[in-house]
């Protein structure tokens, strides 16, 4: 490099310390990238590429720079590509540095480690993932960074499909592997087709940086935890802490994912049920169905209640109180709503002032909140004995009335956005500041009586003075008055009808309105500061209010869409038996506004724990059985359910299967992933849980599938003894009920009308041997020539009975296979068709019949 | 004769598309016929969605008894109703709809599709039409009820879609009628929808109070007066507001005869005879009515709309309802009633464009009752000045009896026209004040700074954020103190968006609150109270001063002879 500038010198060298960030450093407005930065900024953000002069001898770098004032804008895309960035400002004010002006980075940006506002997507979580090995066990630790929230949970080797699937679930913005583990890390999660940046960073994993870590943190750790554990949360705390250290007075009691305290549901279920979105496209969700609230720490902590489903009877109910009260409270309800309006997101606020990033307008919400949290307070003096969880939740707000009345005191109530415009301190709180501002004054009311001064002096009536941010202030005089100016008008400018002049008076005066105002900003920016540790000090109380303001949104979201459609307060029974009455698919019921036909469900996990369901396709098996998990859901996380009457159970875990191809994680096709899915269900599986099997055993052979679908269901009823819906094409599978106890057939029930189907939507006991292939066929407009063959060729088809069990069963039911004998039963046709019925006599006419019956019963002997 | 046209009867279709035009003309009218049609099948709920006002779809789903695949065909036929079998049973309708027109209207003027089952049945049926013409009609399965989609209204007949989008088909409009049918049909739930957003929303009452309550809400419910008379022929109940409360248009006089919202002419009369002069004339209340009385006494088919009926007995009904109203009134206003204009309230009752007047009224109890009752006046009759009284009013005599005029409200008000009247008043300031402003009012005053110039400012900057103000707009009398520039300046920024009308207004009025020549206290000389008296007479004093006090009150000869007991 030899002989490069003062300042390219310095940022080389705060270059080495950070290489696997892009540096973005300040030079005065602008943060400018150099070298191989400036040219993936200026490729990635579409922004030109231009150079500078990088030492002595004229050679030139490449540079690419954006605005300060916009760079959120730009390090928001460059994250959401993954890439980190190290922010590296002027902390010293330039006028007043000697030499090159002091620089150091004050923070790095990662997609996961990111306080910026405006750059978060308000309404879902942003979580930082680290996952550490130790002698076989695995552990991995999330963070929100901009709420505060940390979790860790530890996995066995042999529970790396668990891992990989909480990985999914989260979804974390970045995630950083041990070496170890990177790689099937990685392999894992591609399985699950989402975006995820997975990093390396040997720093985190080694010793010492894990006990630096661990001990800035060990104080929100409750309890005893492992040695594996350990090294993840100091892994990822120690992350936090050479990123952007304020995180860490933020961050909040660290949580094992204790997963026994919530229903377990994998990504797959939770996309296959549609409970949360998890693509841009996806509007058809229960969380968007529900979802009323009013603040966005509401909605977070909405989609978190969907998918964390409570498992305590007590806990549930609790929750429905809440519900409960609301619905019947309509004017509580919109009082509430109403002060909501004025809560802002407060527990991103909170973050952001524990890492000293907080703007003024954050504190004007802060203050906006708080008040609004005050009013709330007070409507609990009209709860007399009221007893329920809102009551509670209002109760444990707290009002901060200190806090409140010094941001009252201290910040304008429109401030300006960025500290250094100042106008941010409102005026009397602060007499240095008062009486700068009177300097202020005092030198704009002298510019006034100039005006009238020389109005008076020079005898022009129309004199004027002015001012702009360009030319400052001046005097201004009209084309035909000119003339008559005194000697000592300096002229600054000309324009169209007049001329501008200034004096050394106004000069004078205009110096030290500068140097007041400049003085008055920094010392804004020092009272500024000031007030955010103070503010900073109460981080704990004003989290723990956005907390119970979340509750209380979530309850009323609940509540409104419970009392707007009908909802019925389900019973949380401990007897095993769910029972529902007129349930309807909550999406679907919304969507078809009121076309949706409902229907009952009667299951109990001691007696009757499976249900096997026949129909033709479309014919509404899977609505119907992902209307029972929905409720199922719905019930646990203490809403109202779509039913008219409905006891559920407590489930523990929901697994599903679908063969069918809605919702189907990308790249899984092959019957053998199915396998694989079906075996991870049934070794997890337990009496708590509810697995829904749609179609199994579809992509293999008639005879396999059929084989291993029943196997499955004798295990699931005999092993797993849990709750189970299996939708089938295999008929055969209906006769399991036949022979064992705790299953039950039902099928769609279907009209035929004619040449037409209806699909009458409603489950009724017992099976159905048709499955309306050729009618769904024409209603799907296959040609006319491929249903009449596909007819002649069926009724060919000798109905065969390949159940597994002997004839000796009295009721013999029929199905249709699709197995092709040979063509020797026309003969019998051709026999019928010979008898000429106008000239045979009655007594010949039984002796054919005989015949022919003895020719069919001799088949069917010979089948046997 | 070659040339003359030959009589054709009409083809069905035609003769559906002039009948229906009478009566549906509107989302409005569709929307009516369907929902009593499926209150008329005994449904607990009724729900209403509308898409773009009902312009682009309409749909009524209702859980009612449904009708039977046999029937869907009929329903859309003219005259084919279940609710009568011949005209007799028109003397004793209850029902809603009996015409048996309303679904072949409908039907006829737009694509219309019918889902519908009635329990008996297994499945259900799907009626499509299109212009009255069916075109599909097969089985499916449905919960129960009926569901009805009215798309593309009038698609068929361009004139009356065109004029259907110019005309007042508001939200508003609908939100009334179905409140209406909320209000007399209270354990009825019902839903109202826009664009799938839920706009209107009535669960099952236990009663007609209860119902109405929940839809006017409670604030004003707690004003209203209750009042009842049963006879022998007449069941009449409701509510009205009490006499401050009025309404310069009968818009809010709702009627209902057997649970049955019409328009009668004739009731509303009766209603404001009731009042007599509690209130202004001009004047209306805020009235819900029921009447209830046998089908056989009145006459609903006069209106193809059924939006009108005639009474048989018409003077006995007007009779005893302004009777009721009049002793309702009477007996509840024992006591003069000045609790009722708590500001909050009237802000409330204000939205429904109730407009609350103070009125004098000192009302003794009924036994020989003693009114004095005043109105407020609208034009100033010729007087003859008599002088000032306590230093507030100016009395006069004139024709219909004693004149007087409040001296600072009346200046307030002639000040105020004439501030309203005049093209650009403004005032050089002595000394140009200097303002700070938020960066928001920054903006508004660079965004609006003609108008503001127009109304006679003259703002310019001079500083970051500071601001010198060398004109302002006043008539006399010294505005020169920062607070009462900025006062100005923060109403008219305060809202945010600026109408040059409008700011004239709020210069004026806020001019005027600032400073009015005369007080009250003001001693006045005879030339003053005649100049004031003189500009009195060119101004139409209905709407008072500009802050709603009267600024005029007439006594009149016979009341002030009573007083006196002359007779």
């Amino acid at each position: 490099m030899g002989d490069a500038t003062p300042i390219m010198e310095q940022y080389f060298a705060l270059r080495k310390e950070n290489p696997d960030t892009i540096l973005f450093f300040q030079v005065g407005d602008f943060f400018e990238t150099f070298d191989e930065d400036a040219r993936l900024v200026s490729r990635e953000l579409e922004i030109t590429l231009t150079s500078r002069q990088k030492n002595k001898n004229g050679e030139k770098i490449p540079l690419a720079g954006v605005p300060c004032s916009s760079v959120g804008y730009y390090i928001n895309k460059l994250i959401k590509k993954g890439y980190k960035i190290a922010i590296c400002e002027q902390v010293e004010d330039a006028s007043v540095s000697k030499g090159i002006v002091k620089r150091e980075i004050t923070r790095i940006v990662t997609p996961g480690i990111c306080v910026e506002e405006n750059i978060l997507e308000n309404t879902r979580n942003n979580y930082t993932a680290l996952a550490a090995e130790l002698d076989g066990k695995i552990s991995l630790s999330i963070v929100d960074v901009s709420t505060g929230e940390f979790f860790v949970k530890e996995y066995r080797n042999s529970d790396m499909d668990m891992l990989y699937d909480d990985i999914a679930k989260y979804s974390p913005s970045e995630i950083v592997a041990e070496e170890s583990i990177h790689n099937s890390i990685k392999d894992g999660i591609n399985r699950y087709g989402i975006t995820l940046f997975i990093h390396k960073d040997e720093r985190l994993f080694q010793e010492k940086n894990i006990e630096k870590g661990f001990d800035a943190i060990h104080k929100n750790i409750n309890g005893v935890i492992s040695d594996s554990v350990k090294r993840a949360i100091g892994g990822l705390a120690y992350y936090i802490f050479v990123t952007n250290p304020g995180i860490l007075n933020s961050i909040s009691e660290i949580r094992t994912i204790e997963l026994k305290n919530f229903m377990q549901m994998d990504k797959n279920t939770i996309s296959i049920l549609g409970i949360i979105p998890y693509d841009d496209g996806d509007n058809d969700t229960l969380l968007r169905l529900i979802d009323r609230t009013t603040t966005k720490m509401g909605v977070r902590l909405l989609e978190n209640w969907l998918l964390h489903p409570l498992i305590d009877r007590a806990e549930i109910e609790n929750r429905q109180t809440g519900v409960e009260y609301l619905i019947s409270e309509r004017d509580m309800v919109n009082q509430l709503k109403s002060y909501l309006k004025g809560i802002y997101d407060i527990e991103r606020i909170a973050a952001r002032i524990s890492t000293r990033v907080a703007t003024p307008r954050g504190l004007v919400n802060l203050k906006k909140s708080l008040k609004n949290i005050t009013l709330i307070k007070k409507l609990s003096e009209k709860f007399n004995k009221e007893n329920n969880k809102i009551v509670t939740l209002i109760s444990s707000l707290t009002t901060e009335h200190e806090l409140t009345s010094l941001l009252e005191a201290s910040i304008v109530d429109e401030p300006s956005s960025v500290i250094k415009d100042g106008n941010v301190i409102k005026a009397g709180y602060n007499k240095e500041l008062e009486s700068l501002k009177n300097i202020e004054n005092n030198q704009l009311e002298l510019i006034r009586n100039i005006e009238v001064k020389e109005q008076q002096r020079t005898g022009i009536k129309n004199l004027r003075i002015g001012y702009n941010t360009v030319f400052g202030y001046y005097i201004e005089i009209s084309k035909s008055y000119v003339k008559h100016i005194p000697p000592d008008y300096v002229r600054k400018q000309t324009i169209a009808n007049g001329e501008r002049f200034i004096t050394s008076e106004l000069k004078e005066i205009e110096q030290r309105l500068s140097d007041a105002k400049e003085r008055s900003i920094s010392l804004e920016m020092e009272i500024y500061r000031n007030i955010i540790e103070n503010v900073a000090s109460h981080i704990n109380e004003i989290k723990k209010n956005g907390k119970n303001i979340a509750e209380i949104d979530v309850l009323i979201s609940l509540a409104e869409v419970s009392y707007e459609n009908g909802y019925v307060k389900p019973v949380i029974t401990t007897d095993g038996k769910m029972v529902i009455r007129d349930g309807r698919h909550p999406v679907i019921d919304k969507l078809m506004k009121g076309g949706f036909v409902p229907n009952n469900t009667d299951m109990d996990v001691e007696k009757n724990r499976i249900m096997i369901l026949t129909g033709p396709n479309m014919a509404g098996k899977t609505t119907y059985m992902r209307q029972i998990a929905l409720i199922t859901v719905m019930a646990q996380v203490g809403s109202y359910v779509p039913a008219k009457y409905a006891s559920i159970p407590i489930i523990t875990s929901i697994f599903t299967r679908s063969g069918s191809r809605d919702n189907i994680t990308k790249g899984e096709s092959s019957f053998m992933s199915e396998m694989a899915d079906i075996a991870y269900i049934l070794k997890n599986a337990d009496r708590g849980s509810l697995i829904l099997l749609d179609e199994v055993g579809r992509g293999t052979s008639t005879f396999d599938g059929m084989s291993i679908a029943w196997a499955i269901v004798e295990y699931i009823n005999n092993k797993s003894k849990c709750m189970a819906i299996v939708a089938t094409h295999y008929h055969q599978l209906t006769e399991i009920a036949l022979y064992t106890e705790g299953i039950s057939n039902y099928h769609l029930a279907i009209k035929e009308d004619r040449e037409n189907i209806i699909f009458l939507r409603k489950v009724v006991p017992g099976s159905t041997d048709k499955s309306y292939g050729i009618h769904v066929a024409i209603l799907a407009k296959l040609p006319y020539e491929v249903i009449q063959r596909a007819k002649a060729i069926l009724s060919k088809i000798e109905k065969v009975d390949i159940s597994p069990i002997s004839s000796k069963t009295t009721n013999r039911v029929t199905y249709t296979q699709m197995v092709l004998l040979p063509d020797n039963d026309n003969d019998i046709v051709k026999d019928i068709d010979a008898i000429d019925t106008d000239n045979i006599t009655p007594i010949e006419a039984l002796i054919r019949l005989k015949a022919i019956k003895d020719k069919i019963r001799g088949r069917n002997n010979n089948a046997k | 004769m070659q040339n003359e046209r030959k009589l054709k009867k009409l083809d069905d279709v035609t003769i559906a598309h002039i009948a229906a035009g009478e009566v549906i003309d509107s989302p409005r009218a569709v929307i009516k016929e369907l929902v009593e049609n499926s209150i008329d099948a005994d449904s607990h709920f009724i729900k209403i969605y509308l898409y773009q006002g009902g312009l682009k779809r309409i749909e009524v789903i209702d859980d009612g008894r449904g009708i039977s695949h046999e029937s869907l065909p009929l329903a859309i036929e003219r005259y084919a109703t279940s609710k009568i079998t011949d005209f007799k049973d028109i003397m004793h309708i209850k029902s809603y709809g009996f015409r048996g027109e309303a679904l072949a209207s409908i039907s006829s003027v737009s694509k219309m599709d019918i889902v519908t089952r009635v329990k008996e049945e297994e499945t259900g049926s799907i009626l499509k039409t299109e212009g009255g013409i069916i075109k599909e009609n097969t089985l499916s399965a449905y919960p129960g009820g009926t569901k009805i989609s009215v798309s593309d209204l009038f698609y068929n007949l361009p004139a009356r879609e065109k004029h259907m989008h110019t005309s007042r088909n508001s939200i508003a409009d609908i939100t009334s009628l179905i409140e209406h049918f909320a209000m007399c049909n209270p354990s009825i739930e019902f839903y109202l929808y826009n664009d799938d957003n839920l706009i209107f929303q009535h669960k099952s009452a236990s009663d007609i109070d209860e119902s109405i309550r929940s839809i006017i809400g409670s604030t004003l419910y707690s004003v209203m007066l209750k009042f009842q008379i049963n006879t022998e022929k007449y069941k009449i109940y409701g509510f009205t507001t009490n006499p401050s409360l009025t309404r310069s248009n009968t818009e809010q006089i709702s009627i209902f005869v057997n649970k049955r919202w019409i328009y009668s002419k004739s009731i509303i009369n009766s209603i404001r005879d009731g009042y007599g002069t509690f209130i202004p004339s001009g004047r209306y209340p805020f009235t819900i009515i029921f009447i209830d009385l046998d089908p056989s006494l009145y006459d609903v088919n006069i209106h193809p709309a059924k939006k009108e009926i005639r009474f048989y007995d018409e003077q006995e009904i007007k009779n005893i309802v302004s009777d009721t109203i009049r002793k309702t009134l009477v007996a509840k206003s024992a006591m003069p009633d000045r609790s009722l204009n708590p500001i909050k309230n009237v802000r409330q009752i204000e939205k429904k464009g109730i407009k609350a007047l103070p009125v004098q009224k000192e009302i003794e109890s009924s036994e020989g009752a003693r009114e004095y009752i005043v109105e407020q006046s609208h034009r100033l009759p010729r007087i003859k000045i008599i002088g000032q009284m306590l230093r507030l009013f100016i009395v006069g005599e004139s024709e219909e009896g004693m004149v007087l005029v409040d001296q600072h409200a009346a200046s307030e008000r002639i000040r105020y026209e004439e501030l309203m009247n005049n093209a650009q008043i403004h005032q050089q300031l002595l000394v140009p004040v200097i303002l700070e402003l938020s960066s928001k009012q920054v903006e508004l005053l660079n965004k609006f700074h003609m108008e503001i110039s127009d109304i006679g400012f003259d703002i310019a900057p001079i500083g970051d954020r500071k601001f010198i103000v060398r004109k302002s707009p006043v008539i006399t009398g010294n505005i020169e103190s920062k607070e009462s520039i900025m006062a100005i300046l923060e109403d008219l920024l305060h809202t945010g968006s600026i109408n040059p009308s409008s700011l004239k207004r709020t210069v004026a009025l806020k001019t005027v609150a600032c400073h009015s020549a005369i007080r009250g206290g003001d001693l006045l000389t005879m030339e003053t109270i005649e100049s004031l008296i003189k500009k009195l007479y060119t101004l139409d004093l209905n709407y008072s001063c500009p802050h709603g006090r009267p600024v005029m009150v007439i006594i009149d000869k016979g009341k002030l002879e009573r007083l006196f007991l002359r007779s």
